[in-house]
């Protein structure tokens, strides 16, 4: 469903991206894993239309994405959820998650996802009056993936989902991100925890310094030498 | 590095200087050297609010009024008392700061658009004075018969001259600001604009920095108003209107904030492009607006393409670089011993009826060494550290650190300063700043500002800056940053950016350090290398570290005890082991699934 060939992305004279092609397919979760300042984010940055693309195409279901402006490749249902969260601190948390819907102005669609939502999180719920800005920093994270959720995307990107978040809701989160690859969706998954990313990941790509250095199915990839090295400190 | 940079451009400045000298020997025209000799005045007043505006992020509308202060004070004394210019420049430079002061200390409780009001206000008010307090003012008639400037038996009554005084004036204030810019003062009014919060954390009493900045912004106005007064020999409230107050803005404004040289470019471009056109009579005004916007939209894009192509120096690799079996840089060491433990009793916090913290009552062990602080999301941790860190003020209740007294009591930047180092759940680091210039601002926390020396042209900071510089390059190096060192913070992933804030927490040598989800965000590898750094720290350095985190194993095999906060309580404490088998910690936090 999304294809990207050679992509490359430059900070100034360096090269952040270093023709980086990676595949998914509908119904996957894909994990891309790497220590810090390998790209991962800059790479979901690049996708979404945020950073300037240096080279390299981008195709969403056999059409050329690569040069749409961010709020375009958001109307084709890919959704992102950024390391640093980005909420509207000053809006409600249930205003947040209407924005999630922006697009959309079925006011039934949108109870229903909301309920989905706080089915997911329910701390959410419990607050959803509440400033985002005053949430505490796992609630924050919560509400983040919840607005990306909020608009049934077919292409879930997530940076460091698990970021702040207590271990039980992590390995809940981690359930939900199986079930919404189960609906027939794909989620493309950068996270440090490498071991609870690879175990729920189909497959996986390994970046280093800006270039993919392995790829495969995440079993290959969880015994793979070089990722141990990076990923494990083994 | 602006904190340490040699100047490189010396004979640049000295060529322009050289280019003024020579204007009165090849211009005659008297009017052409009274308008370049008010344009003087203008870079002067535009250097004031630079230091403001450009430096301290506040947003000063009615500056004008500061001018004012300095003209009419130079005015009257030399009308009544004769007072002589050298004397009464100073003394305007000095009356300004103090207006500066009492202005500032009401109005700097609001920030952003609402401090931009209420200077504006001011500026009004001040006019409205000037009007009305005729037996000092002389009303809207204002006063005439000021005698031209005289220094030092120097008659200053041709253009010629009033021109070479303007230009001295201005060359001194150019010093000033040069002195300025590479002092820490620069580097803390910037910290202030980027973050003021994680400024407080350094120990930064912004109030009272935020103050210093409007003093010596409008002691620069005030010494601008005196030589006006001098060249006009005639002051009224004409000269210092709302709209001459924009003009100082707009020339600050199009020139980006601080550099001197742009301001001097702005200057040309708002004041003496629309003087030489005044032969366009009506048309004047409507060419003034077209140069604003059509410079103002030039320079914008310009500046935005070249912030893009400027790029960092960093490495292509952006890992920092590690090696085990680190020693704890010696000068890091706290002066003071560390905090053996914090007596929490009864602490309360609410927000709105959200209960965060609910009658927390117990002792962390802090002579352990590093001791953890763990709980479900929204669990009261986070507002627990802000209690302690002194950001919040509890309901109820009191926070005894051993040796620091009632934290309670004390506001975030005196608790910094008392040695309490605190790194932010999500980093706060200032933004636009090197990592070098961050971490000195953890420097700064214990050593003496020169504050004599960063306004004094030719001063040397020497002693200062090598303190300083040491402590940042110890801690820097301690994290294996220090590869990144010029490099800006905005530009480096996440795990670099914990590992800055840490470095900037330990070169505050602090006697006890909070660290709010430090690991969150690093892969195993980099988890271990903090995990060693961190015993290091505690072992080595004899630092107690107060850890809230999720990563339940990286808590375990560091801790020496535990306390677990759930919904504002506390729900367990005592050794790893004991919590891990904690059938109440397991239910509301561990889950069946160990991550």
């Amino acid at each position: 469903m999304l294809s990207v060939n050679d992509l490359s992305v430059y900070y100034g004279g360096v090269r952040a991206l270093d023709n980086v092609s990676i595949e998914i397919r509908s119904g996957e979760i894909v994990a891309i894993i790497g220590s810090n300042g390998a790209g991962k984010s800059t790479f979901l940055n690049a996708l979404m239309g945020l950073i300037h693309k240096s080279g390299g195409t981008v195709t969403f279901h056999g059409e050329m994405i690569s040069d749409l402006r961010t709020e375009e490749i958001v109307a084709r249902r890919i959704s992102l959820v950024p390391e640093t969260r980005e909420l509207f601190p000053r809006m409600t948390c249930k205003d947040n998650l209407r924005m999630g819907v922006f697009l959309c102005h079925d006011k039934r669609l949108f109870e229903e996802r909301l309920e989905s939502v706080y089915g997911l999180f329910p701390r959410l719920k419990e607050r959803h009056r509440q400033l985002a800005g005053t949430l505490s920093g796992g609630e924050q994270q919560m509400l983040a993936i919840g607005r990306a959720i909020m608009q049934d995307p077919r292409l879930l990107l997530l940076d460091e989902p698990s970021l702040g978040l207590s271990p039980n809701i992590t390995s809940e989160l981690f359930q939900r991100i199986t079930e919404i690859r189960d609906t027939g969706r794909a989620v493309l998954l950068v996270e440090q925890k490498a071991h609870i990313a690879l175990e729920v990941a189909d497959r996986g790509y390994l970046l280093t310094v800006g270039r993919v250095t392995r790829s495969g199915t995440s079993v290959a990839l969880r015994d793979d030498e070089l990722v141990r090295k990076v990923y494990f400190g083994e | 590095m602006r904190f340490v940079r040699t100047g490189k451009r010396e004979w640049a400045w000295l060529l322009v200087l050289a280019g003024f000298i020579c204007v009165p020997l090849l211009c005659s025209s008297p009017y052409a050297l009274h308008v370049i000799t008010l344009f003087f005045i203008y870079v002067m007043l535009a250097m004031g609010l630079s230091i403001i505006v450009g430096y301290a992020g506040l947003l000063v509308i009615g500056y004008a009024a500061f001018f004012a202060v300095g003209a009419y004070f130079y005015a009257v004394l030399n009308t009544r008392a004769g007072l002589p210019f050298e004397i009464a420049v100073l003394g305007a430079a000095l009356m300004a700061a103090l207006v500066g002061i009492v202005l500032g200390f009401p109005t700097l409780r609001v920030r952003g658009d609402y401090l931009a009001l209420v200077t504006l206000a001011f500026g009004e008010i001040a006019t409205q004075v000037l009007n009305n307090w005729t037996s000092i003012t002389g009303g809207p008639k204002g006063i005439p018969a000021v005698s031209s400037p005289e220094v030092f038996a120097w008659h200053a009554a041709g253009p010629g001259q009033q021109f070479y005084l303007a230009l001295a004036c201005t060359s001194l204030g150019f010093l000033i600001m040069r002195q300025v810019s590479r002092s820490p003062f620069a580097v803390i009014w910037e910290s202030i604009r980027d973050d003021e919060l994680a400024a407080r954390a350094c120990g930064v009493n912004t109030t009272n920095w935020l103050l210093l900045a409007f003093a010596l912004g409008a002691a620069f106005a005030g010494a601008a108003g005196a030589l006006f007064a001098g060249i006009q020999r005639f002051v009224s409230p004409e000269s210092f209107t709302l709209s001459e107050s924009i003009l100082i803005l707009s020339i600050v404004v199009l020139a980006g904030g601080k550099s001197v040289s742009r301001i001097m470019v702005a200057g040309c471009v708002l004041f003496c492009i629309p003087e030489a056109m005044r032969s366009l009579s009506e048309y004047r005004t409507l060419a003034f607006g077209l140069i604003l916007i059509v410079f103002t939209v030039l320079d914008h894009s310009f500046s935005k393409r070249r912030s893009r192509a400027r790029g960092t120096a960093l490495e292509e690799d952006l890992r920092p670089h590690y090696e085990s079996g680190k020693r704890f840089p010696p000068c890091l060491r706290a002066a003071k011993g560390p905090v053996s433990e914090i007596k929490l009793t009864d602490v309360s916090k609410s927000f709105s009826g959200l209960h965060a913290l609910q009658g927390v009552t117990f002792t962390v062990p802090c002579e352990k060494g590093i001791v953890g602080l763990i709980g479900p999301n929204g669990a009261g941790k986070t507002t627990l550290f802000n209690c302690i860190a002194g950001l919040l003020s509890p309901d109820q209740g009191t926070i005894e650190a051993c040796g620091l007294g009632d934290l309670t009591k004390k506001t975030d930047h005196e608790t910094a300063k008392l040695g309490v180092g605190r790194t932010f759940q999500r980093t706060r680091l200032f933004q636009s700043m090197t990592v070098r210039e961050n971490v000195f601002l953890g420097a700064f926390c214990n050593q003496r500002i020169p504050y004599l020396a960063s306004v004094i042209p030719g001063a040397s900071m020497r002693r200062f800056q090598t303190q300083c510089s040491i402590i940042a390059h110890a801690a820097m190096d301690f994290l294996g940053i220090d590869g990144f060192a010029d490099g800006k913070v905005s530009s480096l992933p996440i795990g670099v950016q914990r590992k800055v804030e840490i470095a900037r927490t330990l070169a505050m040598r602090p006697r006890l350090l909070l660290f709010d989800e430090v690991a969150s965000g690093l892969n195993e590898a980099e988890k271990k290398e903090l995990a060693d750094l961190l015993r290091t720290m505690s072992s080595e350095g004899g630092i107690p570290i107060i850890l809230v985190e999720h990563d339940i194993a990286f808590v375990t095999q560091l801790s020496k005890h535990i306390s677990v906060l759930a919904e504002g309580r506390l729900l367990a404490e005592g050794s790893p082991d004991e919590i891990l088998a904690d059938e109440r910690v397991i239910a509301s936090y561990l889950g069946t699934r160990r991550c």
